[in-house]
């Protein structure tokens, strides 16, 4: 079938589930979700050098999170310098949220999808406030498990990316080495960037308080990740070949 | 865009009012606020939990300030960097903790601050009420690993006797007579005892202590009782024991000697001394059954024992001992021996009360908790012949054989006396009496707990302990001077009797007390005396604020008179503390300040930690 300027777009056009297609699929999938998984020590394992590596070169008690990361352990020691708010950073959280929001009653209707943004981190860490002025000893969360939940949900993320991948943007690709090799990198980009966000988040966390734990695990934990990801697929799904076939479509 | 703008500027405006305001407060409050240990509770509940009421009562017997904080506070106290000298977990009735509150309790102890961990302290997970981790998560900050479920199950904990060693009982100044070193235990351990118990047996948890762990008491198998461990710049204690359960059944020796070592020792706390001047001293409580006594005190009276005191003397004064109508009870209504004997000791100041129910051995063997009716009238008897010989109300009671129904305790009550004798708590100075789990009402009465001598309590039992005389005069000697040495009061008792068989006992007794008044370390005390005392003393109110400079300023108050109230301050310096306001002396003893109030209402003195 010639592509003409009247047929469909490939992203719109249906397409029969083939057999082929599953196949190849599952076959595409299971390299990278295979690899993850057996890896998996040897990837906690560098997750820690890097933490190792960042807390020999920048000190700080936040840097020592690194050495109880554990992912076996079910629990995982508390005695890991998280801090709480003083009553002074309440304070200045407030003033700074109250600023903030007002800010946004100065943004023009064109920015509404950022004012809306930023009222939702308004009110999720005005939420935190007020939880930690009321009742701070009842957080359930430590820096260490904070770090902890962020790096299974990771590891969790890093597992689904392969069948994303190749059951999504890897049908409309030929090339068998790309179809291999772009679900690595983007694991190998995951690989390295996590350890790194939460290195961020514990340097953040070490600098302010707990106190932005809530916002940072919202907003700037897997669901950074996931936007990431879907940014990244966005950025494949628009570099493939115009005249590209879905496998196992006649052409 | 006019009204986007004025709400901003409306909103900036209350925000910065609103965090000027608060920082201020914050900062006022924080230099008035007191400073003393604190008792962590998961929430306001756990306040009328009897065990939280032993913890507090503990403290407050043993003259330490302890203010009750909730998690909360203590984790907003932390964070304001508020200056807090000590902090206690304590069993029971604080078993969940979130994993911020045990981080906040490894961020105090690594900063300097001191932890008392109890027993069953932050093992369980708040949102699931199991254990939170393998082995408690507070295994690191005590130097024990302990509380190991997981692994243990059904031999999680133990049940035997606790041992102390020489150098624990030398720290947690464990009295003479309570630790038993004559058992198998290797190496020099003293088995801990109780009045009337061949073995004192306690729940405890299987543990291991890490090398840097100093055990002061350990069990039969070595796990750790009571131990300390540095951790950062503070120091944790840790008792693998349920102390504050254990006071409300009865048991109170060890939360005290704990408690005590943990406020003065590590927290180098100012406390509040139990006797009058701070002097130590005995409650010398003689006890008459019958009419066997009477020759005795007659040998002792011309001996010139009852110049000395006050002692307080307890007297059954019906006609017969052993069984009714056998005749052989001092009859102290037909008795003009034993009346006159009585108002010349009460006389001579001496403290004349009554010794139970009218017939020594029937009251002592035969009353119970459903035998008030018949037993009460015994009381009433006792009571009216004892008043009617010294022409005033005995205040002071003694059970026969220890026996004490309820009963007999409301009774006590109702009749306003001050003071008991008691076969529980022993080696405890005055105390507030725990029945069956719950703190009796507050009426100002007194338990007065006996001094025991390992197993046994007096001379009368030496002989089926096989234990020699020379052991209890040793024991006699070794008390005495430990209670003049910390300033303490305890309670020893006899029926006189035995004065002529065990002459050298009480002869030791006697010098030994004689040497140390010489020396003004010791002094008799009677028991309505020293309870008159210790209610004055709880109605003192007193607190410490921090000082700039790290000055610290104790204030203290009285509606009454704040006179022979006595403060033991830690020694920092050379620099002894100084009166603000009030009149007090002060001097150095035992390495503290010792500040001995006039009679006045208010006292004020300000101290430097500085070294």
């Amino acid at each position: 079938m010639s592509r003409t300027a009247s047929s469909p777009s490939r992203v719109i056009r249906p397409w029969p589930i083939h057999w082929q297609v599953l196949l190849e699929g599952f076959m595409f999938s299971s390299l990278p979700v295979g690899l993850t998984w057996a890896l998996k020590p040897s990837l906690m394992h560098f997750w820690q050098a890097v933490m190792s590596f960042w807390a020999a070169h920048l000190g700080g008690s936040w840097a020592q999170l690194a050495l109880r990361l554990d992912s076996a352990a079910p629990w995982v020691d508390p005695g890991d310098g998280t801090s709480m708010p003083s009553n002074e950073s309440l304070l200045w959280t407030w003033l700074g949220l109250l600023v903030l929001w007002g800010v946004t009653l100065l943004l023009n209707d064109r920015l509404h999808p950022l004012r809306v943004f930023v009222r939702a981190l308004c009110l999720i860490q005005a939420s935190a406030c007020l939880f930690f002025m009321l009742t701070p000893a009842s957080f359930p969360y430590t820096l260490s498990r904070h770090s902890q939940a962020l790096l299974d949900m990771g590891y969790g993320l890093m597992l689904a990316t392969g069948p994303m991948l190749a059951l999504g943007w890897g049908i409309f690709v030929r090339s068998v080495a790309t179809r291999l090799m772009i679900p690595l990198a983007v694991l190998a980009y995951f690989a390295l960037m996590l350890p790194h966000k939460v290195l961020l988040h514990a340097w953040i966390l070490d600098k302010g308080s707990a106190l932005f734990m809530p916002v940072l695990f919202l907003c700037f934990g897997s669901w950074l990740d996931l936007w990431i990801f879907i940014a990244l697929y966005g950025g494949l799904a628009s570099v493939l070949p115009h005249d590209q076939h879905i496998i196992g479509q006649q052409p | 865009m006019r009204k986007p703008h004025v709400w901003f500027l409306a909103c900036a405006m209350a925000a910065m009012t609103l965090s000027g305001w608060s920082l201020q407060r914050a900062n006022t409050r924080e230099r008035q606020e007191p400073v003393s240990l604190v008792l962590l509770l998961p929430d306001a509940s756990a306040l009328k939990h009897p065990v939280t009421q032993a913890w507090l009562d503990a403290a407050q017997e043993e003259g330490i300030a302890l203010l009750p904080w909730s998690d909360d506070t203590f984790v907003q106290a932390l964070s304001n960097q508020r200056s807090i000298p000590g902090v206690i977990l304590p069993d029971t009735v604080h078993p969940q903790a979130s994993d911020v509150l045990v981080n906040a309790l490894y961020q105090y102890a690594a900063q300097g601050g001191h932890v008392l961990v109890g027993f069953d302290a932050a093992l369980l997970d708040p949102l699931q009420r199991t254990y939170a981790a393998p082995s408690s998560r507070l295994s690191g900050l005590t130097g024990v690993t302990y509380a190991r479920y997981e692994a243990l199950r059904e031999n999680t904990t133990h049940h035997g006797p606790v041992y102390a060693s020489a150098e624990g009982a030398r720290i947690l100044a464990i009295q003479p007579g309570k630790l038993d070193f004559d058992n198998t235990q290797p190496g020099h351990w003293g088995e801990l005892t109780t009045y009337g118990y061949k073995t004192l047996a306690y729940n405890h948890f299987q543990s291991t202590a890490t090398p840097d762990t100093q055990t002061l008491m350990q069990s039969s198998r070595g796990d750790p009782i009571v131990s300390t461990h540095a951790h950062g710049k503070g120091s944790v204690l840790f008792a693998n024991l349920p102390l504050g359960y254990l006071k409300t059944r009865t048991d109170s020796y060890l939360l005290h000697r704990i408690l005590s070592h943990f406020a003065i020792d590590m927290a180098r706390q100012p406390v509040l001394s139990g006797t009058p001047g701070g002097i130590g001293g005995m409650v010398l409580n003689l006890h008459v059954d019958s009419n066997a006594a009477q020759a005795h005190l007659k040998t002792l009276e011309e001996a010139g024992w009852f110049d000395d005191g006050p002692y307080t003397i307890h007297v059954t004064a019906g006609p017969d001992t052993y069984t009714a109508g056998d005749r052989m009870g001092t009859g102290l209504e037909h008795n003009p021996w034993m009346q006159a004997f009585l108002k010349r000791q009460h006389d001579k100041g001496h403290d004349i009360g009554n010794h139970g129910g009218w017939i020594h051995n029937v009251f002592g063997d035969q009353a119970n908790e459903h035998n008030r009716s018949r037993f009460e009238p015994y009381l009433d008897k006792n009571h009216q012949a004892i008043s009617l010989a010294v022409g005033q109300r005995p205040l002071s009671y003694s059970a026969p054989m220890g026996n004490q129904p309820v009963w007999v305790t409301n009774w006590l009550e109702r009749h306003d006396f001050k003071a008991y004798y008691s076969t529980s708590d022993t080696g405890l100075g005055p105390t507030r009496a725990y029945i069956q789990g719950h703190r009796a009402p507050e009426k100002g009465l007194w338990t007065f707990p006996i001094s025991n001598f390992k197993r046994i309590a007096t001379m009368d039992e030496l002989h089926a302990h096989k234990l020699q005389e020379a052991d209890i005069s040793l024991f006699i000697q070794d008390l005495l001077e430990h209670v003049s040495q910390r300033g303490i009061a305890r309670l020893f008792y006899f029926h006189p009797p035995v004065s002529r068989e065990y002459h050298q006992a009480m002869e030791t007794l006697r010098s030994t007390a004689h040497r140390l008044q010489a020396q003004g370390q010791f002094r008799w005390y009677s028991m309505v005396e020293l309870a008159d005392f210790q209610n004055k003393r709880m109605a003192v109110q007193w607190h410490v604020t921090h000082l700039t400079n790290h000055k610290k300023r104790l204030t203290a108050t009285s509606a009454t008179t704040l006179a022979n109230m006595t403060w033991l301050i830690p020694k920092f310096n050379a620099q002894a503390p100084h009166l603000v306001d009030g009149s007090a002396q002060i001097v150095e003893r035992h390495g503290q300040w010792q500040v001995v109030a006039n009679n006045i209402k208010v006292l004020e003195i300000e101290w430097s930690e500085s070294p």
